[in-house]
């Protein structure tokens, strides 16, 4: 029932399948345009440094990068060549010079070719001149393959050839050389030295060519049909405002930042593995943790799909609506939805058991639906085959807006939902103490030591003071241990009342801010911590380069300044 | 339903006046869709603040395939990889410690589609052979190909795969235009999905429990979403200029990005029932082969070829 005409002809089959080929084509004629093309020299050659230039100025904005990677694929492509095609490289200087590839020799016209015409090009330079023509080890051997492969066409690929370069020699010197060239680098870019890339590799073709798809769209009956019922309902469909689509976004991607690790990384707790090496995160985060991290039962508030996207979520509201006497509202939903995606074998099976644990009069855990969804469920019984994956859907919808809009909610305010939060926030610290002690001990890499000891691990996601104990504790009786033969490290009790102190004041300060460094370390109000922190190893997302010696100095800066 | 009578009749002047009417419609339903529009996206998103400190670099990198890499998917944990590439292969990695947990070659070259499962006990994959081939991952199993089980087969080459919330069941696209959902136990078709005009490239399934959609790209230019209980197309979404190579879900469910071959990517939503945003830039000349969500959607990623 797709939709809408395009207006593609049928010429369009033979014609290369991705666009980027007539882009480049554009580009290439834009370069050639008198009045503000690239400046081509008598012979008809241009220096890399132009291009390059050229490109930065109409199409890069100035970025140099992007138009050497630009012009490397004009290359790649054949569309220019280097004069010396021995350097079949872009070089942004003013003596490497290039040409424009004739438009006959362009990939979109020849996209595909006959080993014939191969064995003809290869023929003809083994043919000439030695000196300018050899041909190079890997096109001997691909003309010795070829040659056996088409034995029974030797001959006539062989008076081709000559016939060819009679031709050829006939030209004037210059052109000879230049029809030379071109040909020479059109044959480079399509079978380029063994261990190149060849660029052109389009893949499979598409199975559907452009012009039966079009016939596709036009001639059937019933897709015509279908489409006119879907566009009847289409045209009735309520739609949102583009302002309101935006709002929603917006306020959607504010509310989830603070879970998204690669926007806050305090969102990964304890720490990102990708960026500390620590798998803790891992060990912490699966289904089968008893109690899960405390970003995560947070992140059940947020919405109700939230919490039941997460296994432990829905374990966790079962036993809310346990105490509430409803438990049947979420097991039943629960069977649906493995009703849905359970194998065919057990389908049958389920729905029966699901029709006479839930729905069946005066069964043992009858739902509390209306009559009307009811009847709805009964009539699709009836209606579609029973062994539908889909039969109950009235009702789980009914359900799921009832849980949604009353269950949930007061789940949400219920001491249930909130002790959890907080025994998960402090089984936090305490995972954090083992996850991170027992991690120096095993792998003690410069790197960990670092976040061990900077500034930077006490934002990783803590809400409570007593995190902030706990995991504090645990840093530096973990690093002092692991790096007790640091000379210049001072000595300092690991519990000292001053650093506990520091550190509870801090969060409510600190956490909200955005990962700035600069702004953390004024924060921080530790002075002397700028001297290194300047150096770029102060980055935190970069790793293997901190001096761990260095870095170890802050516990002693910070406890002096007490 | 005068054109529904009128098809009784076999003749040109029907065909003729169905496509009349289906022109109508469209004319309306563009004028309805144009109403929507009251703001330009880039003029909100204007006010919000640039991601602060945004860095990205590379962590790890994993070395092994000897052809372009065609497709990629995450386990559930978001640890392992999976990747199957033009050489034939498809690789199970760890990606944390970048060692090669699996390997299985398969039949063709070209293993344009590959998905690791919900639980993260199984991979499917499929290219050139027409076929979704699911294996166990296990590390007890060392040679996993053994355990292999072929669960779909199109008429042309599978384009793209994935899980749906269990390992039970695999949603597959194909080059011949259509999207198919099978048991993988039985390997009996559950659900197909006819309405393409060309090749599939690309599907999505919603984020959305409740949803029951997934939404398909291909090389019709368009974009469709699709009920997965019914098999009838909800919304359709057009407006590229090529193939569209990839298409994801936003992570609410209420919108999805495309990538094409035209070299833009496009956000479209489900409840504006339109594009809402075009991204392109000029010296971006090459297709895009794939697009993502960071969670929270606020950062999108897009890879050109």
């Amino acid at each position: 029932m797709t939709i809408y005409q395009v207006s593609m002809d049928s010429k369009k089959d033979t014609e290369p399948r991705h666009m980027v080929f007539s882009r480049m084509e554009m580009i290439v004629s834009r370069m050639q345009s008198k009045n503000n093309g690239i400046q081509i020299t008598k012979k008809g050659t241009f220096s890399g440094y132009d291009l390059i230039a050229w490109l930065m100025y109409y199409y890069c904005r100035d970025n140099t990068n992007e138009a050497i990677h630009l012009s490397r694929f004009l290359l790649n492509y054949g569309y220019i060549f280097p004069v010396d095609l021995k350097n079949f490289i872009i070089k942004n200087e003013k003596s490497a010079t290039y040409r424009f590839q004739a438009p006959k020799y362009w990939p979109s016209n020849n996209m595909k070719f006959s080993n014939q015409e191969l064995v003809i090009y290869l023929l003809k330079r083994s043919m000439r001149n030695k000196q300018k023509h050899a041909l190079e080890d890997f096109e001997e051997a691909m003309l010795n393959k070829l040659l056996k492969f088409l034995s029974d066409e030797t001959e006539f690929l062989r008076d081709q050839a000559k016939e060819q370069v009679k031709l050829r020699k006939q030209e004037k010197r210059e052109e000879k050389y230049l029809h030379d060239s071109q040909e020479r680098a059109f044959w480079r870019v399509q079978k380029p030295p063994t261990g190149q890339i060849r660029c052109l590799d389009e893949g499979p073709s598409r199975y559907f060519p452009p012009s039966q798809m079009i016939s596709r769209k036009q001639k059937n009956r019933d897709l015509l049909q279908k489409e006119i019922q879907y566009l009847k309902a289409a045209i009735d469909r309520p739609r949102m405002k583009m302002s309101k689509v935006c709002e929603c976004n917006l306020q959607r991607n504010s509310l989830y930042m603070e879970y998204d690790p690669l926007i806050d990384p305090n969102a990964a707790q304890p720490s990102n593995p990708w960026t500390s090496d620590n798998t803790t995160m891992w060990d912490i985060n699966h289904d089968d943790v008893e109690i899960p991290t405390e970003m995560r039962v947070k992140k059940w508030s947020l919405s109700f799909e939230d919490l039941l996207s997460d296994k432990i979520g829905i374990m966790h509201f079962e036993e809310f609506l346990k105490k509430e006497y409803s438990q049947e509202n979420i097991r039943f939903w629960k069977m649906c939805r493995e009703l849905k995606y359970c194998p065919k074998s057990k389908l049958k099976d389920l729905s029966v058991r699901i029709y006479s644990e839930f729905l069946a009069p005066g069964a043992p855990c009858e739902i509390n639906i209306d009559g009307k969804t009811m009847a709805l469920v009964s009539e699709s019984m009836k209606e579609v085959n029973p062994t539908s994956r889909f039969v109950y859907e009235p009702a789980v919808e009914h359900i799921y807006a009832l849980m949604k809009n009353d269950s949930y909610a007061r789940y949400l305010r219920s001491d249930h939902y909130k002790q959890f939060q907080e025994q998960a926030a402090q089984n936090h610290s305490k995972k954090r103490l083992f996850g991170f002690t027992s991690s120096t001990k095993r792998q003690a890499s410069p790197q960990l030591r670092r976040r061990g000891s900077t500034s930077s691990d006490q934002f990783q996601g803590q809400e409570t003071a007593e995190i902030y104990e706990g995991s504090f504790h645990s840093y530096s009786t973990g690093n002092l241990r692991e790096l007790g033969n640091t000379p210049r490290r001072s000595p300092r009790p690991p519990h000292s009342p001053g650093s506990v102190r520091r550190r509870t004041e801090e969060p409510s300060k600190l956490c909200p801010e955005k990962l700035d460094n600069s702004r953390r370390r004024s924060n921080l109000e530790v002075p002397r911590q700028g001297g290194y922190a300047s150096a770029d190893s102060r980055k935190s997302d970069l790793p293997c380069v901190m001096l761990p010696v260095k870095t170890n100095m802050v516990a002693p800066l910070e406890e002096s300044k007490k | 339903m005068a054109a529904t009578e009128a098809l009784r009749v076999d003749s040109q002047d029907t065909l003729d006046a169905l496509n009349r009417e289906a022109e109508e419609l469209k004319r309306r339903l563009e004028e309805e869709k144009a109403k929507v529009k009251d703001v330009e996206m880039s003029c909100v998103a204007g006010k919000v603040d640039c991601i602060a400190n945004f860095s990205m670099k590379q962590r790890r990198l994993l070395k092994g395939h000897q052809g372009k890499v065609l497709c990629m998917d995450w386990s559930s944990d978001k640890r392992r990889i999976v990747s199957s590439s033009q050489d034939g292969k498809m690789l199970v990695w760890d990606a944390f410690t970048t060692n090669k947990e699996h390997a299985v070659t398969m039949p063709t070259t070209w293993v344009m589609a590959c998905a690791y499962g919900p639980t993260g006990k199984f991979v499917a994959c499929g290219g050139l052979d027409n076929k979704c081939t699911i294996y166990p991952v296990t590390l007890e199993e060392s040679d996993i190909a053994s355990k292999k089980k072929a669960v779909a087969t199109h008429t042309s080459y599978l384009s793209c795969c994935s899980f749906t919330t269990s390992d039970q069941q695999i949603l597959t696209g194909s080059g011949d235009s259509t999207c198919a959902l099978w048991d993988v136990e039985s390997s009996q078709l559950i659900q197909s999905f006819h309405g393409h005009a060309g090749d599939v490239m690309s599907l999505d399934l919603s984020p959305c429990e409740t949803g029951n959609l997934f939404v398909s790209g291909g090389c019709d230019k368009t974009a469709v979403v699709w009920d997965m209980r019914t098999g009838d197309c909800v919304q359709v979404f057009e407006g590229h200029e090529s193939d569209i190579n990839s298409v994801r879900f936003y992570p609410s469910g209420d919108a999805f990005a495309t990538g094409s071959d035209d070299a833009t990517c496009r956000l479209f939503d489900l409840r504006a029932d339109r594009e809402v945003n075009c991204y392109k830039k000029e010296s971006i000349i090459f297709g895009c082969n794939a697009v993502d969500f960071s969670i929270s959607g606020k950062a999108s990623f897009i890879w050109w070829l």
